[in-house]
């Protein structure tokens, strides 16, 4: 695994993707309906100094041994995705407590859905064109499931 | 009469015993003191009794032996060629901090009465995967001598060192009185050499097994130890992962009833672990397994009584994987420990507050960064007698996650904790300020190890560098040995270390650093450091080669994805033959880049082993 270092005085691309309801589309406050998906930049980068930039992964920083990447943790990241979005997000399942909290999470995270519950059925709903997403996963067994129906533990 | 110089931490009773012996055997009557021969220094002038060596070579011999630190026989080896002889003659314990400083050879001629020998071979940064695979350091060319010179080894402690099973196998079978092996980061070898230790060696005292680059091909090794085994004192095979026969351990652990430290893997569940305890109450260091099962009220209360039975327990590890449920059983056993090794247990703050609430006689703490800020409160409230903090992080490679400690954790344990002298502590935000609170609060400090995550970050608050901490740190900790930095850091840190840090020996630095007049401050002002490891700073040939007369005094220089060129290099290496530099170029740079560069003193010559992607200058 080699860094992803700047190389001496070359363009550097830079894809960046929005999701739906990115963050700086609703600040604009603009209604739109889904929002900018792709986002080119391209960024001119000579060769830096020592520091990268804080989003690439350098190798053997933090100076952690492997064998402590090995932690048995507990924590359960779940990868979680929206229809029609083009990238994924990852959330841990340990720090939510309740269905409630977790369903507060994914809104935060794509912004443009707002909670609603209907009927004590528990919907995301996108509020610039009124879609509605239901949440579901796909347990072990490979089959989707509505979540919300197994208690939170 | 003669000077030796030895270091203050030799223990009293052996320094006095070293005195006793020197001053009875100098009021003796002249007449019955000899030398036998004439080889010391100045021995020339026959009748100044002063100049040769009064003491018979037995005396001598008998004195040394009370010495052990291998710093103080080096000194007591200059004195004279007399005091040469006796120590190499009485030296039984061997420690080689670079295994290629020197050749098996060279050690097997000098001293031929070894039983224990230390190696530790690749430089530190190996630890996180700046070493290619493959670059050396395999102990086998060692054993082959040691078989020959030193058949009556017994002990054998490898650090950062390449063995294979072929080579456990070998040492398992050429030393019918071997008793002690440890491996702490090695690789190269598998469970299969381990089956050789434990059928071979009939009177292993000692099996301790850290953090190695191994395969875990499964545990049958430890059913290889023979029914007649009792002798282990030492048992720790927590770093390995596959099922061991609880039979072939329950057995042996009854057997061996001088055990005293046991940790044990993840295969092992709690009530086997009771099974165990109640075995061997007499235990002083005890790694769990498995921390996570349903047990009945029984078999809880049976396990709280298990570790209330044991007291002699200092120290306590393991804990792999959700443990908040059982943790209470331990509370029995927590006032006599001095050391809890928590740092693979994913505790919160409010788990953590339980435990050392309980613990009030901890020396040295490890944690996960999970237990936050608040935890870290909890130790400084609960244990006043905190000299070693370790706080290590969950999620290292996550940077979007703000949970973790801040300088509030580190701040509130130095208040509560001012005879701390050992830190490691791994954040997100740190302040220039809190560090310079931390320092006055806890001067002591010999080893401060602060690792800000995201490289060159700044003072979260004031926006500056984080200069002032390190300089604070320096100024006020006038035994510092040990110092890593990190954080936005220019040279104006380096001035400070070399101006304040003369004790330092050594140093690490990461993304740091102005200009070559960094560097060369600490090469200049720090007259005792040794170990100098560096990477991705702007320090380039004029900082390397400032240190040209320096790195014969040191152990090793490292510096990777810096501003050095070959040119200077080779210009160091022609220099001063007596140091092996050794370059790595990375794939696909630029031919007079020197990107990975590590120098080091040795008698040995450059080294035969070296792998093609390893040019030795």
């Amino acid at each position: 695994m080699s860094p992803e270092s700047e190389t001496s005085g070359g363009l550097k691309t830079e894809l960046t993707l929005g999701l739906p309801g990115d963050l700086q589309v609703q600040k604009s406050g603009i209604k739109r309906g889904f929002c900018e998906v792709v986002d080119l930049k391209l960024v001119n980068n000579s060769k830096a100094e020592s520091q990268p930039s804080s989003k690439t992964q350098v190798v053997g920083w933090p100076p952690v041994r492997s064998y402590m990447k090995n932690l048995v943790r507990n924590c359960k990241y779940v990868k979680v995705a929206v229809d029609g979005a083009p990238y994924l997000r990852k959330i841990d399942l340990e720090i939510y407590s309740s269905y409630l909290d977790l369903l507060t999470a994914m809104g935060d995270l794509f912004t443009c859905l707002t909670i609603c519950n209907v009927l004590n059925e528990r919907k995301l709903v996108d509020s610039a064109n009124g879609e509605e997403y239901v949440p579901t996963y796909e347990d072990k067994d490979g089959d989707w499931m509505l979540v919300g129906d197994v208690p939170w533990k | 009469m003669q000077v030796v110089w030895l270091r203050s931490s030799l223990a009293l009773r052996d320094l006095q015993a070293f005195i006793q012996h020197t001053v009875v055997y100098c009021k003796m009557d002249p007449k019955l003191k000899k030398t036998k021969n004439s080889s010391s220094n100045s021995a020339n002038s026959p009748d100044s009794t002063h100049s040769s060596f009064p003491f018979p070579d037995e005396v001598l011999e008998r004195v040394l032996s009370f010495l052990h630190s291998h710093k103080d026989r080096s000194s007591v080896s200059l004195v004279c060629k007399d005091w040469y002889n006796a120590e190499r003659w009485t030296r039984t314990k061997l420690f080689i901090g670079n295994c290629y400083s020197v050749s098996p050879e060279i050690v097997a001629r000098r001293f031929p009465r070894i039983k224990s020998v230390t190696l530790k071979g690749k430089p530190r940064f190996s630890d996180f995967n700046l070493v290619p695979q493959h670059w050396g350091a395999d102990v086998h060319s060692w054993l082959v001598v040691f078989a020959k010179v030193y058949p009556f080894l017994e002990e054998l402690r490898l650090k950062r060192m390449t063995l294979n099973d072929e080579s456990l196998k070998f040492l398992a079978t050429s030393f019918p009185g071997f008793k002690a092996l440890s491996l702490l980061s090695c690789e190269g070898f598998s469970t299969d050499g381990l089956k050789a230790i434990a059928t071979h060696c009939k009177n292993l005292t000692e099996l301790d097994i850290q953090e190695n680059g191994m395969d875990d091909l499964g545990g049958g090794w430890l059913s290889c130890f023979s029914e007649n085994c009792s002798s282990l004192e030492v048992l720790n095979f927590a770093s390995l992962n596959s099922e061991v026969s609880f039979d072939a351990l329950e057995k042996l652990v009854r057997r061996c009833k001088s055990l005293r430290i046991l940790k044990v893997n993840k295969s092992i569940t709690l009530d086997q672990l009771q099974q165990l305890l109640v075995l061997a109450p007499q235990l002083i260091e005890l790694g769990t397994g498995s921390f996570q099962q349903e047990l009945t009220p029984l078999q809880y209360e049976g396990l709280g009584i298990a570790f209330s039975n044991c007291k002699n327990l200092q120290t306590l590890s393991g804990f792999w994987e959700d443990t908040s449920l059982h943790l209470p059983v331990l509370y029995a056993a927590c006032p006599s420990l001095t050391f809890l090794n928590l740092s693979y247990a994913t505790l919160r703050s409010g788990e953590l507050a339980k435990i050392v609430a309980h613990s009030p006689n901890i020396r040295r703490l490890w944690v996960l960064d999970t237990v936050g800020d608040k935890g870290l409160e909890a130790v400084g409230s609960s244990c006043p007698f905190l000299e070693e903090l370790r706080v290590f992080p969950a999620d290292p490679f996550e940077q979007d996650l703000h949970h973790g400690v801040t300088e509030a954790g580190f701040l509130a344990v130095s208040h509560g904790c001012r005879k701390l002298h050992y830190v490691l502590y791994f954040c997100r935000q740190m302040t220039n300020a809190a560090v310079a609170t931390i320092v006055q609060n806890c001067p002591d400090f010999t080893h401060f190890r602060l690792c800000i995550m995201n490289p060159g970050e700044r003072d979260y608050l004031t926006n500056e560098p984080m200069d002032e901490a390190f300089g604070a740190v320096v100024k006020t900790c006038t035994n510092l040995q040990r110092l890593a930095l990190s954080g936005l850091l220019t040279d104006l840190t380096f001035e400070y270390i070399g101006k304040y840090a003369k004790n330092l020996e050594a140093l690490s630095v990461a993304f740091a650093g102005s200009s070559d007049g960094g560097m060369q401050c600490v090469l200049q002002g720090c007259p005792k450091l040794r170990k100098l490891e560096i990477r991705d700073c702007p320090f380039g040939n004029a900082a390397l080669l400032s240190g040209i007369e320096k790195y014969e005094t040191m152990r090793s220089l490292w510096m990777s994805a810096c501003n050095v060129t070959m040119s200077a290099c080779k210009l160091l290496a022609k220099e001063m033959p007596r140091l092996n530099v050794e370059v790595m170029r990375d794939e696909g740079s630029d031919e007079s880049q020197a990107d990975k560069v590590y120098i080091y003193r040795t008698v040995a010559g450059p080294r035969r082993d070296a792998p093609p992607f390893v040019v030795t200058l």
